[in-house]
């Protein structure tokens, strides 16, 4: 057994509770210092106000009103905190802490302070009343306290902040951890798991009595001293079989020399093969550029919209907000077939680095557009970019798991698409909440430039496909003759992917900010789809392979998107709208496994195309639901609000899910008639 | 990836590396957030100052004293900010940026740049930035409604920055207590989960050695090093036993096979 089995997991594990213990002490403490040092400022507020509120008051007390006669308090007060903001309550008491008139709401701890309090010789008494910072005013008449006046400053503010700052962090911990695994398994595919898998296939080969092959030798490492002792002893074994020929062609007889060395070629070969035996760049040669592609391009989900916005000129600009998400996306979808031409005609990892020039040259052309026309130029550039690399991705995945592996090979595709898209909506979120929206473009151009460097150094060379490629028109053709295919595509692909462009990355932010939730409040909200779809990919492509139901599955996604988007109905937006991108990110994720597994199976009918064929078409088809989602979903804003958007968004998935349920029924049963 | 560093150091070094990050990130961010709020909080207490100077001057306004001639303005500006240790100066000036009061009495009768006095913001207090300095305007305005000057407050950020070295001190400190313990703790951690596969490359570097005893994590190798071994050291015999054979005289070489 070789010692990679649970290698990955275990050195996973150990950084995730490092990494969660560290952050974890280093977040706690910053918080304590963050009140500690924020509690004074707070009460400098509250005993200004006081102090302000107090002069009046100590005014009509000097000019020899006594404290029992003063009148029309509670206005004074009620005015003086209609004029504050942040102010919990103002409220005055006696000398013996008995309330004489408040404004606001008091806590209902709130206890005077009691008679012969010293006032204090400068500003006010602080305390902590229940939720707030008190601050106690002293009133003076002649010599003596005659009453206090309270403010009180809500912690709430604090609170706010304090719970803000918890979100960051653990967002920070999630992108960390996610990308120290993703760090990791580069790693270990690199310098444990294929040195393994070489040095496997390297004694496959001495035991079949091969002793022509040689380990590379630009391998680091353990693993590289095992390539350079391997590549000794074959030599050493060569010279032995070379000694053994001069022995023979010494020895002078001919034809019993000839015999031994014929014995020994019977069993094994010896010289220098020109091909070595590779080292193999592992799924995690692409999968980490890809991952970190996908952080790159994604650091701008979360204020694309709101920046086009501003760029189109505010709410005038709403139709204008989703034109750069439609040129990225239109992009995407028709580039896609000629970037899967070019990664046949130059191979993955050249198609890889001629696709980050568009996707760099994009990210900086949206960071300077100074229009919402040059903005969505920009962007359909970055899809042009985005639709070469992950493809040429894709491929190289592919082709590194041929030998057995292709399911979990092409699982780390979408794994490595989303867990690079939860990242990058995360960190671009707090990103521009601190650098801006065209600091944050720029950020991804640097990373893309990044992710160009890895790739060259790490992605083997080669892998353009010498396989004669068949017409485009015959393959679609073939592929929409086909009913389920048909079916599958309209009722189930789309419609997801119109829900996705259209809700989660159009409407939620729109929606979200509505709601006056700040930059960072709104990435976090988008990223529950991500955060929620990645185990929802897993189970449900569990759930079809042990059941068999892929179709039911889809149809159960449909209906679970299509009830989360009616959430509106029965709960207030603030609930509602997370709740909505919640069921989304779970309802895709669910049938993301059990569509693709469908492909296979339908490419074997009569007449269909190839697997890969279908499954481009239906990639297409994907594409455009996420292009006709975003101004689909800006139409019904424009026409009657969110709530009702998300309402007919919802009835959509709903309805498309039944009548495939419905289609479902309709061919099994027309398969059950002909049986 | 060629140098001569275990996987297992390598490992370390990226699990410290993405210590450092996360620790990083979490004490950057929570700085920067920390640090907009308490300049945002020390704004807003000297906004209230501001406004309520503003509000004082309007009553002197109200009663038919014009704004250069308000009685006692110059004290109430010095008295103001001897109370406040955050003011770093007050000004008032008229509705054409000409101060008429000011704690700093070299300003007196100067004119504001445009920037500072801001005449659209007749209705509701504004900030600026004065140099280094920081600052706030309250707008005066007379019992018509119409702008009649400004109370122009300047303050540092010296109270700020002096509670933000002290939380940055805190979460340095408490971030290198963290990474103290955790690198130490990550590379122990590689160190012990990574024991299989380092006895089993060790295995089969051992295995290739000459004369190397059984190893049994590489005994498919070493199987085929022996088998391979076995055919040669056969080979060899049988040649040397032809060699033996044959009378010591210089050979007639048979022709060989190819």
């Amino acid at each position: 057994m070789t010692p990679d089995r649970r290698l990955v997991g275990s050195v996973v594990a150990v950084a995730v509770l490092l990494l969660t213990l560290a952050v974890g002490f280093v977040s706690s403490a910053a918080l304590r210092s963050f009140e500690t040092e924020l509690r004074p400022e707070l009460e400098r507020e509250a005993t200004v106000v006081g102090s302000i509120g107090a002069q009046a008051v100590q005014r009509a007390l000097d000019l020899g009103v006594p404290f029992a006669g003063l009148s029309g308090l509670d206005e004074y007060l009620a005015g003086l905190l209609s004029t504050r903001e942040g102010l919990a309550y103002l409220l005055l008491t006696d000398a013996s802490g008995r309330v004489v008139a408040v404004a606001g709401s008091a806590p209902a701890e709130f206890t005077g302070l009691s008679a012969g309090t010293p006032a204090p010789s400068r500003g006010a008494l602080m305390r902590v009343q229940g939720g707030s910072y008190d601050a106690a005013q002293p009133l003076m008449e002649e010599g003596q306290v005659a009453g206090w006046l309270h403010v009180g400053i809500a912690r709430a503010r604090l609170d706010t902040a304090l719970d803000d700052m918890r979100w960051d962090v653990l967002i920070v911990l999630l992108v960390v951890l996610l990308a120290t695994a993703e760090f990791l398994r580069f790693i270990l595919s690199r310098l444990v798991a294929a040195p393994i898998d070489m040095v496997l296939r390297l004694q496959s080969r001495l035991s079949r009595g091969d002793w022509t092959v040689r380990a590379p030798g630009d391998i680091g490492a353990e693993a590289g001293r095992v390539a350079r002792h391997f590549n000794v002893l074959v030599r050493r074994t060569n010279d032995r079989w070379d000694r053994l020929c001069w022995l023979a062609g010494e020895s002078g007889a001919g034809r019993r020399a000839a015999a031994a060395l014929d014995g020994v070629r019977d069993r094994l070969r010896f010289g220098a093969e020109s091909l070595r035996e590779g080292l193999g760049g592992g799924a995690a040669s692409a999968r980490l550029p890809l991952f970190l592609f996908v952080f790159a391009e994604q650091l701008s989900t979360s204020f694309n919209p709101i920046f086009a916005m501003e760029l189109a000129g505010g709410q005038a600009g709403m139709l204008g907000a989703a034109l750069p998400l439609v040129t990225f996306v239109a992009a995407v979808a028709l580039l896609t077939p000629w970037g899967g031409q070019m990664v046949s005609r130059h191979g993955p990892r050249r198609a890889l680095l001629m696709g980050m020039v568009p996707a760099g040259i994009g990210h900086v052309g949206a960071a300077l557009a100074p229009d919402l026309v040059t903005l969505s130029a920009a962007r359909a550039i970055c899809g042009a970019g985005y639709a070469i690399v992950t493809i040429a991705c894709q491929v190289q995945l592919a082709r590194e798991a041929s030998t057995g592996r292709m399911a979990r090979s092409l699982g780390g595709f979408t794994a490595a698409v989303m867990t690079g898209a939860v990242c990058g909506t995360a960190i671009g979120a707090v990103l521009a909440d601190r650098l801006g929206f065209r600091l944050t473009f720029i950020v991804s151009a640097l990373l893309v430039l990044g992710v160009a460097a890895l790739a060259w150094r790490c992605l083997p060379a080669g892998g353009a496909a010498e396989e004669k490629r068949l017409g485009l028109w015959q393959s679609a053709r073939a592929a929409f003759a086909e009913p389920h295919f048909l079916m599958l595509v309209l009722l189930a692909a789309i419609p997801a992917k119109v829900l996705l462009g259209g809700f989660v990355f159009f409407l939620a932010p729109l929606e979200l900010r509505e709601l006056g939730l700040s930059q960072a409040a709104i990435g976090r909200n988008v990223m529950l789809y991500g955060l929620c779809m990645l185990p929802a990919i897993m189970i449900g492509a569990w759930i079809a392979d042990r059941s068999g139901r892929g179709g039911s599955i889809i149809v159960a996604a449909g209906l679970l998107n299509g009830a989360g988007l009616l959430a509106p109905l029965w709960l207030p937006a603030e609930t509602a709208l997370p709740l909505a991108v919640i069921a989304t990110g779970v309802a895709q994720g669910l049938a993301a496994a059990p569509m693709l597994a469908m492909i296979p199976a339908l490419s074997l009918r009569p007449g269909a195309p190839s697997s890969a064929a279908m499954m481009s078409f239906l990639r297409l088809a994907e594409r455009i639901g996420s292009v006709v989602g975003p101004p689909a979903a800006a139409a019904l804003l424009a026409a009657g609000g969110g709530q009702q958007a998300m309402l007919v968004l919802g009835i959509v998935s709903a309805a498309t899910a039944l009548a495939y349920a419905l289609a479902l029924l309709l061919g099994r049963a027309r398969r059950e008639a002909l049986a | 990836m060629t140098g001569g560093a275990s996987f297992a150091a390598r490992l370390g070094g990226v699990i410290a590396m993405m210590l450092l990050l996360g620790c990083g990130l979490t004490a950057g961010l929570n700085y920067l957030k920390f640090e907009r709020m308490l300049l945002e909080q020390q704004a807003k207490v000297l906004e209230i100052l501001a406004v309520e100077l503003g509000a004082t001057v309007e009553n002197s306004l109200a009663l038919g004293v014009r704004l250069a001639g308000v009685p006692g303005a110059q004290a109430l500006l010095e008295r103001s900010r001897a109370a406040e240790p955050l003011i770093g100066g007050l000004a008032i000036a008229d509705s054409d940026g000409v101060v008429l009061f000011d704690t700093d009495r070299q300003n007196l009768g100067a004119t504001l740049p445009r920037d500072l006095f801001d005449p659209r913001a007749a209705a509701e207090s504004w900030r600026f930035r004065d140099g280094a300095r920081h600052g706030i305007g309250a707008p005066i305005i007379n019992g018509f409604g119409q702008l009649e000057g400004a109370v122009l407050l300047r303050y540092g950020r010296d109270a700020v920055d002096e509670r933000l070295t002290a939380t940055l001190l805190g979460m340095v400190k408490a971030g290198l207590l963290a990474l103290a313990f955790a690198v130490p703790l990550g590379v122990l951690g590689i160190h012990l989960v990574t024991r299989q596969a380092r006895r089993w490359f060790a295995a089969v570097e051992g295995a290739m050695q000459p004369g190397a005893a059984a190893e049994p994590l590489a005994a498919g190798l070493q199987q085929a090093i022996a088998e391979a071994d076995a055919v040669l050291s056969d080979a060899e015999r049988r040649l040397e036993a032809i060699a033996a054979t044959l009378p010591e005289s210089t050979p007639v070489p048979e022709p060989a096979a190819p």
